[in-house]
């Protein structure tokens, strides 16, 4: 996986540009582990596959060496920051700087920028865990010198100090250098106005508690300058190295590439030496500390210092970094036994590990000696250790375990039953109010014999007790369900929720709108105006349709003049194409047209494509014939009955003629036996097809198999289906065509017989104006709320 | 196995078309076999739909807790007693055309003339003027319910203008499409591009 150097994205092995920003890839970017040489991502800290770490803690001391970037994401650890690369630049005569007081303490914090990120009370616990910086910085002198340091140490963490920025520097990605480039060069160069952490200003803070502010000459403490000089080979690595780092700041987890314990001189900053060469020019150590060191310092007690074999003068220290020197220390060795490196941890490590041995200069405890510390140290370290233990382990008796080392093992905690004080430590006083909450007077109470067979506190505060956990009881009695009353807003709230629960589901009402009311009111009155107008015509006697239909140049004229033509004997066949729903438009068509050609003399035969045909024809026949004693069934009109097969029997019909029908459908008997069927055979033996269809569709069927064949069809039609009908008159098809109540009152008008059809009319007439009258309220108030919505 | 289905309707398909554009005693024999079993056909139809009715309304009534189920005992008592007088009476009958005139034809009717009052209440809420089509639409329709009254003797003429020429050409427009369509589907039928019988 290849790491974009521009944006970071991750590209695929192989890559040559990147998939988001299309920068060119490095054959390798990221950050290459320097023990297993595995790739990882930029912002790795540690290694992803070995655990080493990837980030140094330290700052490469090239002075010529551009500033370190920003910390990297996800480094919480304090690292090593270029700033002290940029001391020389400085003003670094103490005496001319005029950087706060506390400067010695930026230059620490400002060397561990991650810090700044940490959180006061993580710098608190790893400063409780650890020791003061101050401590650190305290005992900075008493470090023995270099000959203490093993051999390994000194050797196998100079090139890591030096690979490490040169690995940081290739991994920097473009937005660091571009942010850098972009940061003022004070910035950059000078850190050291950045706010202290929080602990550091805790720290600073105690420390004024009880020592009054340094000078500006005291800004950095000559206890730790003035050790530099004339003992340069006992400065800890990390005041030695320009870009080492406090050991404060530091996990103490966290493993750290070593540093050079004793740095030769010529790899000594320009700084250090000029520092070193101020010393020498101005005084001897021992008196440099003692006058250049802070009061506060100065002041300290020296009866908490152990007895350190080392000739550096005592170095005060304030209360507070006394009180805490004052913690109950791990038994402390003389500082020879102690400065002793064992061979065995020398040759633990191999040599071709060491370049790649992170290590983590450990705050050291006070009474220790800089090698105690360094093992502590490595002791504490988890996993780069963690590669060496198996050759340590494997090399190492237990013989070989040095005196020291065995003393200095956490002595085992001897078991001390609550009655006894440890050995060398008295017994604290239990305060009476705690004595007071020893259940002693409740055991008491408990029934003898449940105490039986339970265990006897043996430690502890209830040491002596019996039964206080008395399981054998809790198991063999039964269980007894709490029957706790319920409280009063309990029992309201379950009745309530009984109550829902049981309650049937209800549907849910519909949403009454403030318009139903309204419409159902105004649909009422539609209905009841409907209503009356058209049955007031039945009722009254009032006949002004028959005065005004005109019937001078309609179609129901050019059907009555087809059909008044005809000659008396002819046959005519009447459809009756229209089922029981349209009678009451229809019937009355048909009732006219039958009486018409009845009077006329004229044969009828009637037939129907529908079931209910039939019956509608015999009842329409008979009144049409009624009175007409001399038009008799079978002779003068004839019902044929049903034609089943809808369109196909039609079909059949105007081929086959009047063989398709079986019975008639009145007497069902045989259509051969009646007389007036003698000469009529086939359609051609009729002299005019009259379809009363009260659809469209029915006559649309005998228009597409009917009249092709020859036939002349005639038809009336509902007034629904006169739009379409008008087609196939105008398209001379249809003979004649009459439509609608309409028509058929105008066909009762025409033959002079005036009926219900005529009656109807006003009727239908009257509901005819209610519509409109209806059509035009319904406009009426449509445009007025669509003006009084734009108005508003 | 589609082959015989589609070859006999693309038979029966053609033998019917000739049958109808030429007179030939063989094409008219042939063709009035293939109506009668077409006649056949829909007559069995008819039944089959009957007996599936009757069922769909017996299921309704054995189920318990299904929704109409007084109006399908209605059906099904009423159909058995038509059936049983039909039956008993024979047809014709004067009894059965008394049912005819005195139940089944009164109850269509009434049926049908309520569309009268839905179609007033649609006349008061629908027909409204909104935009100049549906004004058009407005003013063409009470044009025509005007006209058609006797009394409004001016407004026949526009009546019949409306009816004769707006009106019908766009009914005869209709007409042909329709036309074609059927033409066409006629034709696939008859081809065997479309088998809805073998689906």
């Amino acid at each position: 996986m290849l790491y974009c150097t521009h944006c970071g994205t991750q590209n695929r092995d192989g890559s040559k540009f990147c998939n988001t920003c299309g920068a060119r890839l490095a054959p390798q970017s990221g950050l290459v582990c320097a023990m297993c040489s595995t790739p990882n991502p930029v912002e790795s800290v540690f290694c992803v596959k070995c655990g080493a770490r990837l980030v140094p803690l330290t700052q490469p001391p090239a002075s010529d060496k551009p500033p370190a970037p920003p910390p990297i994401k996800g480094l919480s650890l304090p690292s090593k920051s270029a700033t002290e690369d940029k001391i020389p630049a400085q003003p670094e005569s103490p005496a001319t700087d005029a950087a706060p007081s506390d400067d010695w303490l930026a230059h620490l914090r400002a060397s561990a920028p991650a810090d700044e990120d940490q959180p006061a009370t993580e710098s608190a616990e790893i400063f409780s865990d650890r020791s003061a910086p101050a401590e650190s910085e305290t005992r900075a002198p008493k470090i023995k010198g270099v000959e203490d340091i093993p051999d390994w140490l000194n050797t196998s963490t100079q090139p890591q100090a030096e690979a490490a920025p040169e690995i940081a520097e290739e991994k920097e990605p473009t937005w660091v250098r571009q942010m850098r480039a972009t940061m003022p060069a004070e910035e950059t160069q000078t850190p050291l106005d950045e706010p202290d952490p929080t602990w550091i200003r805790q720290m600073r803070a105690a420390a004024d508690q009880t020592e009054t502010p340094p000078t500006p000459e005291e800004q950095t403490p000559s206890w730790i300058e003035q050790p530099r000089a004339p003992i340069q080979d006992r400065e800890p690595s990390w005041l030695e190295q320009p870009g080492s780092v406090a050991p404060v700041a530091e996990q103490p987890r966290a493993p750290m590439p070593a540093e050079p314990i004793a740095p030769v001189e010529a790899e000594m900053p320009a700084w250090l030496a000029q520092l070193r060469a101020t010393a020498r020019a101005e005084e001897s150590p021992s008196e440099t500390i003692s006058d250049q060191a802070p009061a506060w310092l100065q002041a300290a007690p020296t009866s908490a210092e152990p007895p350190v074999e080392s000739s550096e003068p005592e170095i005060e220290k304030p209360d507070w970094l006394t009180s805490m020197m004052a913690e109950p220390a791990p038994a402390t060795e003389s500082a020879e036994q102690a400065s002793e490196v064992p061979d065995w941890l020398r040759a633990a490590l191999p040599p071709s590990a060491e370049p790649m041995m992170p290590i983590t200069p450990q705050a050291p405890a006070e009474t220790e000696s800089p090698s105690e510390e360094l093992i502590e140290s490595l002791s504490a370290l988890p996993s780069p250790f963690a590669l060496a233990e198996p050759t340590i382990s494997g090399e190492v008796e237990e013989e070989d375990i040095p005196e020291w080392l065995r003393t200095a093992k956490p002595a085992e905690k001897p078991e001390v039953s609550m009655g006894e004080a440890a050995p060398g430590i008295e017994r604290g006083q239990v305060p009476e109010w705690i004595a007071a909450l020893k259940p002693v007077e409740t055991l008491e109470q408990w029934p003898s014999e449940t105490m039986e067979g339970e265990p006897v506190e043996t430690i502890g505060p209830l040491a002596g007790m019996r039964g206080v956990l008395p399981l054998a009881n809790a198991i063999a009695e039964p269980h007894i369900l709490s029957t706790r009353p319920a409280a009063t807003p309990e029992k309201s709230g379950a009745r309530i929720f009984e109550s829902l629960l049981s309650a049937p589901a209800a549907l849910a009402a519909p949403i009454a709108t403030k318009r139903a009311p309204t419409f159902a009111l105004g649909r009422l009155l539609v209905y009841l105006l409907l209503g009356l107008v058209v049955i007031a015509p039945f009722l009254l006697p009032l006949d002004w349709s028959s005065a005004l239909l005109d019937i001078s140049r309609t179609p129901t004229t050019e059907l009555y003049d087809a059909l008044n033509a005809l000659p008396a004997n002819s046959t005519v066949a009447l459809a009756f194409e229209y089922d029981a729903s349209n009678a009451g438009e229809m019937d009355l068509q048909a009732r006219a047209l039958a009486r018409h050609l009845a009077q006329r003399g004229v044969r009828v035969i009637a037939l129907s494509t529908y079931d209910t045909g039939p019956q509608i024809a015999q009842r329409v026949l008979e009144d049409a014939t009624r009175g007409m004693d001399k038009y008799v069934y079978g002779v003068n009109y004839l019902n044929a009955g049903y034609l089943a097969g809808h369109e196909a029997g039609l079909a059949q019909f105007a081929t086959t003629g009047f063989a398709a029908f079986a019975r008639d459908g009145k007497q069902n008997q045989p259509l051969a036996q009646f007389p007036m069927m003698t000469n009529v055979k086939q359609l051609r033996d009729i002299a005019l097809v009259v379809v009363v269809a009260g659809s469209d569709d029915a006559l649309k069927m005998w228009m597409d198999q009917v009249q092709p064949r020859g036939v002349k069809i005639a038809a009336g039609v509902s007034a629904g289906g006169e739009p379409k009908a008008r087609a196939y008159r105008t398209a001379q098809q249809l003979t004649a065509l009459m439509s609608g109540l309409i028509g058929a009152a105008q066909y009762e008008i025409l033959a002079g017989q005036p009926g219900l059809a005529v009656i109807s009319v006003n009727a239908q007439s009257a509901a005819q104006l209610v519509f409109v009258f209806l059509i035009v309220i319904g406009n009426l108030v449509f445009w007025i709320g669509r003006a009084r919505s734009k108005a508003k | 196995m589609r082959l015989i289905p589609t070859a006999l309707a693309i038979t029966v398909g053609l033998f019917t078309l000739l049958d109808f554009f030429f007179d030939h005693p063989l094409l008219n024999n042939v063709g009035a076999t293939f109506r009668e079993w077409a006649i056949i056909l829909t007559a069995f139809a008819l039944l089959l739909g009957l007996g599936n009715l009757l069922f769909v309304h017996f299921l309704r009534v054995t189920r318990r807790n299904e929704p109409g189920t007084g109006y399908s005992a209605i059906v099904l008592v009423v159909t058995l007693g038509v059936f049983a007088v039909g039956l008993w009476y024979t047809l014709p009958s004067s009894e059965m055309a008394w049912l005819f005139n005195h139940v089944y034809l009164p109850l269509q009717g009434a049926f049908f003339a309520l569309t009268a009052f839905f179609l007033a209440t649609a006349a008061y809420r629908a027909l409204r003027a909104r935009n100049l089509e549906t004004t058009l639409m407005v003013i063409a329709a009470v044009i025509v319910l005007i006209g058609q009254i006797p009394l409004a003797g001016m407004l026949a003429d526009a009546r019949e203008w409306i009816l004769r020429v707006p009106s019908e050409a766009g009914l005869r427009g209709i007409m042909l499409g329709v036309a074609l369509g059927t033409l066409a589907t006629a034709l696939r039928l008859i081809i065997g591009m479309d088998r809805p019988y073998s689906e």
